[in-house]
């Protein structure tokens, strides 16, 4: 295990110095490097302190588990990480919640770099395979597949943005949000690794669908933290309609269904109900319901992966990481 | 410990997701739900899933809420808390 944890750190620092080294030979004017290479050192330290970052550990973990070794799957895992950090920076700047690193420069310039960071910086980054003689189809393969994950991403997070709008919303589509939102980035990240490695399509689709699975149960646990962790909801101040509160509004009857409408467009302007919210969505059973549902991903991925033959010990790095995404409590805490 | 075959996962899925009667039935009464909608497992999945169900349906909200907090709850270094605050660190947690 610890063995693991620490090859998870060190592969942070070799895409981390990859993306480093991209950046210093761009050529663009220098204040706009050091635009980039300050987003990019401050989140070297926190992808050091949360070494589990998926889009640094699947395409490298997918790789070997099909070939044996990581190492060609380093732009790769650099073009992922580039794509994740520009979304991640743009969700920033959407909820209004900036990092400190961030708080001289503003959103304008945060808005700049997380466009520079989705869309220019990892097609340079999968340029970097012609170096180790990747064919010219499979660089065109990859390019055309971040094209294709980045529309379909912005089209779940457009989805995402209309539904505060609507006055129903259905779990159904609840669901496929998630899997365009968040779903595809995580496909993205096990299907590149594996395109890269071979042309078995059934290897290739067998590991897209356990990324797949993986990515929108994390999603989903990430609503629930949102919601049950922390004092302040960022989602109903947003006015998000996140699976939770979907099933809680599909659920519930009379007047607490109409108590629940009425506390979310309040939660909107204050987070003084907020504890009523959960009270209700507690009523409706919507924590233990997301639990659920997140278990059924989980164990689809787990099929996918044994379906995909992993090699060791990249195949137990990928379980592991599979096994974090739970909302049940631990074997010694029950 | 047996895996659930793919197939039976993903009607799960899609029955958790769009039917009523299924959501209400499937924690309350597990094996008589999946019976009226048909569903063979092998003992060994029945056995997988019947853990599952009493594993969730053995919680409250309230103390898996309680749990995944305790779970999640750390004191950050010094390091942590310059890059991010501790709020923001917990939020991004499940982002990366």
């Amino acid at each position: 295990m610890r063995t693991d944890k620490r090859r998870m750190h060190e592969r942070v620092g070799r895409v981390f110095t990859f993306l480093d080294e991209l950046i210093v030979a761009l050529p663009v004017p220098s204040n706009h490097r050091e635009l980039l290479q300050a987003h990019l050192e401050a989140d070297t330290e926190l992808a050091e302190v949360q070494s589990g970052m998926s889009a640094v550990q699947l395409p490298l973990l997918v790789h070997e588990a099909i070939t044996g070794d990581e190492g060609p799957a380093l732009p790769v895992a650099g073009a992922c990480t580039l794509l994740h950090l520009g979304a991640d920076l743009f969700d920033s700047v959407l909820d209004q919640e900036l990092p400190p690193s961030w708080h001289t420069r503003g959103s304008s310039e945060a808005s700049l770099a997380a466009t520079t960071l989705l869309a220019a910086l990892p097609q340079l980054s999968i340029a970097h395979l012609r170096e180790q003689g990747t064919p010219p189809a499979k660089l065109w393969s990859l390019a055309r597949l971040f094209a294709d994950t980045l529309l379909t991403m912005s089209a779940g997070q457009y989805e995402d943005l209309l539904f505060p709008n609507l006055e129903n919303v259905s779990l159904e589509r609840s669901r496929a949000m998630i899997e365009r939102k968040s779903g595809s980035a995580s496909a993205l990240l096990a299907r590149s690794g594996a395109v890269l490695a071979t042309d078995d399509s059934f290897t290739i689709e067998a590991y897209a669908a356990f990324g797949l699975c993986f990515g929108i149960a994390k999603q989903l646990i990430n609503d629930v933290w949102d919601i049950w962790g922390e004092d302040t909801s960022r989602d109903l101040l947003n006015g998000k309609r996140t699976l939770p509160l979907v099933h809680a509004l599909s659920t519930l009857q009379g007047e607490q269904h109409q108590r629940l409408q009425e506390l979310l467009v309040a939660a909107r302007e204050s987070t003084e109900h907020n504890d009523e919210v959960r009270a209700l969505l507690a009523a409706a059973g919507s924590l233990r319901y997301t639990a659920l549902i997140v278990w059924l991903y989980q164990q689809q991925a787990h099929n996918h992966l044994a379906g995909a033959s992993p090699q060791e010990p990249a195949g137990r790095e990928l379980r592991m990481l599979l096994d974090g995404a739970s909302l049940l409590p631990q074997a010694k805490e029950a | 410990m047996e895996e659930i075959r793919l197939e039976a996962l993903k009607g799960l899925t899609i029955l958790a997701i769009h039917d009523g009667q299924f959501r209400r039935g499937v924690m309350d009464d597990l094996e008589g739900t999946l019976r009226r909608y048909g569903y063979e497992l092998t003992d060994q999945e029945m056995e997988r899933l019947r853990r599952a169900q009493m594993d969730i349906a053995g919680w409250s909200d309230e103390d898996l809420a309680r749990s995944l907090r305790e779970r999640e709850a750390r004191v950050l270094t010094e390091e942590e808390e310059r890059i991010l605050s501790p709020e923001q660190f917990l939020r991004r947690r499940w982002r990366f």
